[in-house]
């Protein structure tokens, strides 16, 4: 069953500016899934219309097999959600907050135990008002976590956390990802999702333009990964021998080597061809497509 | 019972924004100084039971509507400014369960300012000699009480109704105007004025015209209680004309429960209405 499910979500706001335009999206049940673009992109969007903070203009979404408009209450009751730029209550402690949260969904849990699970068990005494900005976050993390919800909806996790505090973040989300939750997280920073996603969604100016696993985003990409060669002397005999290796797809001669753009499984076909052939490699390297690089031609690019 | 937890949470809001503790000492003061008058007037010719009661009806006629529409004006607007209502919506309350726990958290903090300063001055004016009657005290402080709620879901649906703080608090200077400042009654004048060709109204007043006014909700409370207590009602501040022998239909008390009742289920119904069909 899909956890997530939108058919042709639309959303225009104010009569004239297209948020939305048209979002298919599928989370299947017990996927950890990454929904990146760049701010304004509609991420926030997405998530306040599965959450019913918002009504689309056209379209439908459904969220663990129920509609997101009629059944919002259950489905709201079966999941945790990190809101986006969440304000905590300054005059409230970080037990306060979790036990809101328990009693809100009438379940059992002990909030000193979520603290401690996001890092800051020194916050259940403490009002919020004094917390770091890192603080804030674990704690509204450790509200999403009420309940073992069945799904998590966490909405830019990482705002305001150190790298250690992202890497937290990520060791949550693969333990939820164990018990069986879903988890669907948006985020503008591809490498923060890398780790942990099953699949990524890619968003662009209300447009979801790519949804595949990272390995299938980098192969989507195109240049698969690229070889660089240096060589004692490059000749044009060179350039010719790499391009007749099976998989080479294009060799630029540049500072007395070549870069080689190859497909999988032939990069050590290209330097054997080379040295059979009488030439000296003094060195080699191979440089992957970087996530940045795929983000950006997807989110900027012509495609 | 998501309500009630909606309820707290709104009653603890106003505890610790301090805001309920300003108000019981500003309330509380007022009280006082009721209690005071009274009580220092007890031996002249003012040694009437109903005095305190007097005395109370008209200076909380007019202080309970402006704290209702203060305190409430901004309560859910201002959460939806403030992001506050996303993360209640995130949790599982339901949009009516968001307006009707805000109501009765409101009517609390209502209720937690009236009580003690009702409860100051009689207790300063009958220590200082003056006479108590419980039972007409305890009409009064349901008539304030009444007044209060009312304004209390008039302002709340304003604010559940509008995304704008200052349509709020403009909206809510708006009531302030109608009803305490009786902007309320020129209205039928000023239909005349235009329905007879921009000149001013003469001869006596039609009956529509008349019971427009009745419908102003002080005038409501008035109607419905007069039955109870007249002696105390002949002077109601803030309602208009006046209840004499033979009441005609639109002062009759069931009309105006109805009136009343009105004045609070439309406003939160509206604005929740409103509520429920837009996005945060």
């Amino acid at each position: 069953m899909a956890a997530i499910e939108t058919n042709g979500l639309h959303k225009r706001y104010g009569g004239d500016i297209l948020a939305l335009d048209g979002i298919d999206l599928h989370v299947e049940e017990g996927e950890v899934f990454g929904f990146l673009g760049p701010n304004g992109a509609g991420k926030s969007t997405t998530i306040n219309i599965l959450l019913d903070f918002v009504r689309p203009t056209e379209g439908s979404a459904t969220v663990l097999g129920m509609d997101a408009q009629a059944d919002s209450q259950s489905i709201r009751q079966r999941t945790g959600v990190l809101p986006e730029g969440y304000q905590v209550y300054d005059r409230l402690t970080g037990r306060q907050h979790v036990q809101f949260v328990i009693d809100s969904k009438d379940v059992t849990a002990d909030p000193d135990a979520l603290l401690e699970r996001v890092g800051i068990p020194e916050a259940g005494d403490r009002t919020a008002g004094g917390y770091s900005k890192g603080m804030k976050q674990r704690l509204t993390l450790a509200m999403a976590l009420v309940g073992q919800p069945d799904l998590l909806i966490l909405d830019e996790p990482s705002t305001g956390l150190d790298p250690a505090g992202a890497r937290e973040i990520r060791e949550i989300v693969t333990e939820e990802a164990d018990r069986g939750a879903t988890v669907f997280f948006s985020s503008h920073i591809l490498e923060q999702v890398e780790a942990v996603c099953d699949r990524v969604g890619i968003l662009r100016a209300g447009e979801l333009v790519a949804v595949d696993s990272i390995e299938g985003l980098r192969e989507a990409a195109g240049d698969g990964a690229t070889l660089r060669v240096e060589l004692a002397t490059v000749t044009d005999n060179a350039i010719e021998i790499v391009e007749g290796v099976p998989g080479v797809t294009d060799v630029t001669q540049r500072d007395g080597g070549l870069t080689v753009s190859v497909g999988d499984g032939s990069k050590t076909a290209v330097l054997s061809a080379l040295e059979d052939a009488g030439h000296e490699v003094t060195d080699f390297r191979t440089e992957e497509t970087s996530l940045e690089e795929i983000f950006m031609s997807y989110t900027e690019g012509s495609r | 019972m998501r309500w009630l937890q909606i309820a707290r949470k709104d009653f603890d809001d106003s505890r610790r924004e301090r805001q309920l503790y300003y108000l019981l000492g500003l309330l509380g003061l007022v009280g006082l100084g009721i209690g005071y008058v009274v009580g220092d007037n007890s031996s002249s010719s003012m040694a009437a039971s109903e005095v305190l009661p007097l005395f109370l009806l008209n200076v909380f006629g007019f202080i309970a509507p402006i704290v209702a529409l203060t305190i409430s004006q901004s309560d859910i607007v201002g959460k939806r400014a403030t992001g506050e209502l996303s993360v209640l919506l995130s949790l599982p309350f339901s949009r009516h369960t968001i307006v009707l726990g805000s109501f009765l958290g409101r009517i609390a903090v209502l209720t937690a300012v009236l009580v003690p300063a009702f409860v100051l001055a009689s207790v300063l004016s009958t220590a200082m000699g003056a006479p108590l009657d419980v039972a007409l005290l305890a009409t009064t402080f349901l008539l304030i009480w009444t007044v209060g709620v009312v304004f209390t879901a008039i302002a709340l649906g304003l604010s559940t109704l509008t995304r704008s703080t200052s349509i709020a608090a403009g909206g809510s200077f708006g009531i302030f105007l109608l009803f305490v400042f009786q902007l309320w009654s020129v209205i039928p004048t000023g239909i005349r004025y235009l329905l007879g060709g921009l000149s001013m109204p003469s001869g006596p007043k039609p009956e529509w015209a008349a019971a427009f006014i009745q419908l102003s909700p002080f005038t409501g409370i008035r109607n419905l209680a007069h039955p109870i207590a007249p002696e105390l009602l002949r002077n109601f501040p803030l309602a208009l004309g006046s209840v004499g022998e033979s009441v005609p239909w639109y002062q009759e008390p069931v009309f105006a429960g109805f009136v009343v009742l009105a004045w609070i289920v439309l406003p939160l119904a509206i604005g929740y209405w409103r509520f429920q069909t837009t996005d945060l």
